[in-house]
């Protein structure tokens, strides 16, 4: 049962994420995103196959709630007529068939020779309880040095849109 | 406690960041220049604090998560050094730009926290986020004029190929925590031989260091430094060519000696490889090129590749020569970086034709270029010579191990000869080019800039006569690193 | 007795899966779960809007719809009759698949909220270890939902309506959850189920142990109620509908049962959201004074259920719409930093626990209860002479 709800969620995972980059039938943007959400909600099912309840609220919360909306948003607000014009490069699609085979076969040549199953099992199962102690305790400082990183981001966002001051 | 003690420095770069956000909140735009002096002095303050630091062998803070030695500590002091040219390159040229300097300060502390964080990584999850406080921040810096055209266009492209070079460097870290089941550096040096033979860690590792070289220039993860250097703000791109490379080497120096050593024979080949072709592409590219920040961007991926020679010796001789090139290199491309800036903000360009009768204009700035020049090309008795004829000493030495050394060696010498011809002929734009329809007045060199390149010049020139004193620090920060 | 009727549903529910074949029955509990969840609230939302509709008419002074059945109470039927037999239109250069997604989408994870909710003792459908976040992260979808009806209309009203509804949900959905965080930061869980089982217990022997009765769960619930009444787009923040100006927002384009699916979805978003306030604020199905605690728990939280549908319809008879910089400015300016001030109070209650001198609760209570009030009055004035308005004064015109 979990083995079919896992393939089923990772085959779409990898067909949302074909389709957000090179959608034969639609090169709008908004397309591209509406797939991009599938994505993540399909990565989320992932989560929770691997009991990561915790990780996958949050994947659904951040990720396809807030963080796709705005990216929806900015779309809605940018006029990109000229980018559903234009076909595809075939030069990029090229450069992307040829990536994709690298890595797949350097992939495939990495899990070949090592049995899967044995890899090390996780430091938490799920609970949101466990992941905050781990985050306070063991991973303090990455955690605050990311509240720095966010302070930055912040500061760039209201520089760079900042309007003129007259 | 005593892990805030271990990781004072950084704490107090990121204080500096934070009061600097917030006073500039309260002051006067003519009082900002003084924000930026103030911020230079602590910076310069926590410079002398970091020789009160004796790190008796490796320390570790927050469980192992951070790790403070001669070698971190090298860094560290080189990155600060690097930090206070810049925020002086800046404040020297702040007038010119528009508003928000004291977000350029900050946000420039935070990138110099960061830096500090790598070099102090011990642990894959603080490596990635010490790294992406660096990257998002230069996101950042390299838009912040962004009304010129070109500062966005290498923003953006900066913001592409960097979230590209983060998703290997995650998904490298992934593959490794897979694998192994850790995230420490010393967890994972002391792993059974069995683990270590992972193919599914090679893997891992291989993808952390395609996320490295994005950060080091190095080919084939070059192809944003041209466009990047081109476009940024000056102090920008020296703070770009001078950190986020040397936070790159630093990550890779402690991966490569401290965390993976199974891994020093593996990547023999792979560095050998890639130095050679950065060497090679930096080299040819930049033969053509007209535009000043540019022929630097194809330099230093040039210079990438002369690092990585050093690197890839895996020999104590050969990462000290590195770590001695990386501050003469810190020196020439600032003294370079402060010319730039100047003749930018007077001619509004960086091409050789704007460079031409400079020597008339401004001897300073015409003798700091000189400077940068011949040394980045290599010529006695200037850092850049010393730098290279370490490294080169080194592949040499490491050459009875492995012949390929001496291909690469003959690689990098019939580099620095083709080097000669395009650094001089920027050195032949100032004192021989013929000045065009340009306004020849002479050119006002504000006092902190004059005081950054005339102390530039000095520290080129001193490192090159008397290498002894950086060659000694560099030899105990590579001890630190358990190499041999 | 008491057991019988408290826990009749649960035992009606055990009694239609065991007499169900083995096999089955793995299946068959989330199933009959879920079908009485449908059921219940569906029913709700035809009565409500009745209700509304009649008690909108009162406070407008007029009848309210009288004419389908006694007194109108056959309104819902004709409704939903008119509603399906309705031609439903889709623009010649609407996005179709987006377009016919949009109405799904908005009502899907609106239903999927409910299965997180205790409804009454044992009566959640999933207790799930991060409830609270997993109802956040379903009404989420919401935004998506209006964001594709919007975009797919092809329609500037609705895009306009759409960009108007977005931004308003986003920005209210910062004090909506972050207003939760101090009951979850207090009980020490994300499961509903361990939120309710908090509050039991009663102050001097009789008051339930309520967090709204705590100042900074007071402020909590004052601001949740305010983001919660935004998020669902109710009066007076029913700006994204707009008839005046947008003439409905992202909804113009719909018609027929697309567009009553709408309206369910929003109704249904309306009652979760209630029932999430119940529940962490107050007391979930716990009843409110230590005598009444015979009646059955499902019957204390359809009455407070009942009392929210009747307050929401009396602030939407009562309050005119808000403008759309105010409402901006009210949600960042005002709400944003009361509601995180209000979590360091709820930090000061949590260490003040231990507090044994005499008067210690008063001083306790009144302590944090002045720590809220007086940076809300500067807050406010702050805002006010920054706006330059005052307060309101009439003038008689002779």
């Amino acid at each position: 049962m979990e083995a079919v709800f896992f393939y089923l969620f990772a085959a779409a995972t990898l067909l949302c994420g074909f389709l957000v980059i090179a959608n034969p039938f639609s090169r709008n943007p908004v397309t591209s995103a509406m797939f991009l959400v599938l994505t993540i909600v399909s990565l989320a099912g992932l989560f929770v196959l691997l009991h990561a309840f915790f990780l996958a609220a949050v994947q659904v919360l951040v990720y396809a709630g807030a963080v796709m909306v705005l990216f929806l948003f900015v779309i809605m607000l940018l006029d990109l007529q000229a980018e559903e014009r234009r076909s595809f490069k075939k030069l990029a699609l090229a450069g992307g068939g040829l990536a994709v085979v690298v890595i797949a076969l350097l992939a495939h040549a990495a899990v070949r020779e090592s049995p899967l199953g044995t890899a090390a099992p996780p430091m938490v199962e799920g609970s949101p309880r466990a992941l905050g102690k781990l985050l306070f305790t063991e991973y303090l400082l990455p955690f605050e040095i990311l509240s720095v990183l966010l302070l930055v981001a912040m500061v760039g966002v209201i520089l760079l849109s900042r309007k003129e001051a007259k | 406690m005593n892990d805030l003690v271990l990781m004072g420095l950084e704490g107090a770069v990121l204080v500096t960041g934070l009061a600097v956000l917030l006073l500039d909140l309260w002051i006067t735009p003519d009082q900002r220049r003084l924000l930026g002096f103030g911020a230079i002095a602590t910076l310069g303050v926590i410079f002398c604090a970091s020789f009160a630091y004796l790190p008796d062998g490796t320390q570790y803070a927050f469980g192992g998560m951070y790790a403070l030695d001669e070698f971190a500590l090298y860094f560290k002091r080189f990155f600060l050094i690097a930090g206070m040219f810049v925020l002086l390159l800046s404040v020297g040229t702040s007038h010119a730009e528009e508003g928000g300097q004291g977000e350029y300060l900050s946000l420039s502390l935070f990138a110099l926290a960061g830096m500090m964080f790598c070099a102090s990584a011990a642990n894959l999850a603080l490596l990635f986020v010490s790294l992406e406080l660096v990257t998002v921040t230069f996101y950042v810096l390299v838009g912040f004029q962004r009304r010129r055209l070109a500062s966005l266009e290498a923003a953006i492209k900066y913001l592409i190929i960097g979230a590209l070079s983060s998703a290997f460097l995650v998904y490298g870290i992934a593959l490794i925590y897979g694998a192994t089941g850790t995230l420490d550096f010393r967890q994972l040096a002391s792993l059974p031989a069995a683990v270590m033979e992972s193919r599914i860690l090679w893997l891992g590792a291989l993808f952390l260091f395609v996320g490295l070289g994005f950060k080091m220039a190095a080919v084939p993860f070059q192809i944003w430094a041209p466009d990047v250097y081109q476009g940024a703000p000056p102090s920008t791109t020296a703070f770009l060519a001078v950190g986020s490379k040397a936070a790159g080497f630093v990550l890779l120096l402690r991966v490569l000696h401290q965390t993976l050593p199974v891994l020093e024979t593996r990547w023999l080949h792979l560095l050998m490889g890639v130095a050679g072709l950065s060497i090679a592409y930096g080299v040819l590219c930049a033969i053509p090129q007209r535009s000043l920040k540019r022929l630097l961007g194809y330099s230093s991926i040039a210079n990438a590749g002369y690092l990585l020679i050093g690197v890839a010796t895996l020999s104590a001789a050969g990462a000290t020569a590195a770590l001695y090139y990386l501050a003469g290199y810190l020196y020439t491309v600032l003294a370079a970086f402060i010319v730039i800036a100047v003749v930018l903000q007077h001619t509004g360009r960086d091409d050789f034709d704007s460079l031409a009768g400079l020597h008339q204009r401004s001897p300073l700035l015409a003798a700091g270029l000189t400077f940068a020049m011949v040394s980045l090309a290599g010529i006695p008795p200037l850092a850049g010579f010393f730098g290279k004829f370490l490294v080169l000493k080194a592949a040499l030495a490491a050459g009875a191990e492995h012949p390929g050394f001496y291909w690469l060696l003959g690689i990098a010498v019939v580099g620095v000869v083709i080097s000669l011809y395009y650094y001089f002929g920027v050195v032949r734009a100032v004192y021989w080019g013929t000045p065009g329809e340009q306004p020849a007045g002479p050119i006002r060199v504000e006092w902190p800039l004059q005081v950054a390149l005339y102390l530039a010049m000095v520290a080129i020139l001193w490192l090159g006569v008397m290498p002894n004193q950086i060659t000694n620090l560099a030899e105990l920060a590579v001890k630190s690193l358990g190499l041999r | 007795m008491f057991e019988l009727f408290d826990q009749l549903f649960v035992n009606l529910k055990h009694a239609v899966v065991g007499a169900l074949p083995e096999g089955w029955r793995g299946l068959a509990s989330p199933l009959i779960s879920a079908a009485a969840i449908l059921g219940v609230f569906a029913s709700l939302f035809a009565l409500t809007v009745l209700v509304e509709r009649k008690g909108l008419g009162r406070i407008q002074n007029r009848p309210g719809p009288n004419r389908v059945g006694p007194a109108g109470l056959l309104q819902p039927l004709a409704d939903f009759i008119k509603a399906l037999t309705k031609e439903d239109i889709v623009p010649v250069s609407a996005d179709k698949v987006l377009h016919f997604l949009a109405p799904v989408v908005m009502l899907a994870p609106v239903l999927l909220a409910y299965a997180v909710l205790p409804f009454g003792r044992n009566m959640v459908a999933v207790d799930f270890d991060a409830g609270l976040l997993f109802f956040f992260a379903a009404g989420a979808c919401v935004e998506l939902a209006v964001f594709m009806a919007g975009w797919s209309s092809h329609n500037k009203f609705s895009l306009l309506g759409a960009m108007r509804a977005i931004a308003q949900m986003i920005s209210y959905e910062l004090p909506l959850i972050l207003a939760t965080l101090g009951v979850v930061m207090l009980v020490g869980s994300l499961s509903l189920e361990d939120i309710v089982d908090s509050q039991a217990g009663h102050h001097w022997g009789w008051l339930a142990r309520w967090w709204v009765f705590t100042p900074w769960g007071l402020a909590a619930f004052v601001i949740f109620l305010i983001a919660a009444t935004a998020e669902s787009n109710r009066a007076p923040f029913d700006l994204p509908e707009g008839e005046a100006e947008l003439v409905a927002g992202h909804l113009v384009e719909y018609s027929g049962f697309k567009y009553a699916i709408f309206f369910i979805a929003e109704y249904l978003g309306l009652f979760a959201v209630s029932a999430l306030a119940i529940t962490l604020f107050l007391g979930g199905w716990h009843a409110p004074v230590a005598g009444l605690d015979w009646l059955p728990s499902w019957f204390w939280f359809g009455v407070k259920l009942a009392g929210f549908i009747v307050f929401f319809i009396w602030v939407r008879g009562t309050l005119p719409r808000v403008r759309v910089d105010h409402l901006m400015g009210f949600a960042w300016k005002f709400l944003l930093p009361l509601v995180l001030w209000n979590l360091v109070v709820a930090a000061v209650w949590w260490y003040s626990r231990g507090w044994a001198f005499a008067g210690a609760g008063i001083l306790r209570w009144v302590g944090c209860a002045a720590m809220i009030l007086i940076p809300y009055s500067l807050l406010g004035r702050a805002l006010y002479t920054r706006h330059g308005l005052g307060p309101r004064t009439y003038r008689l015109v002779a």
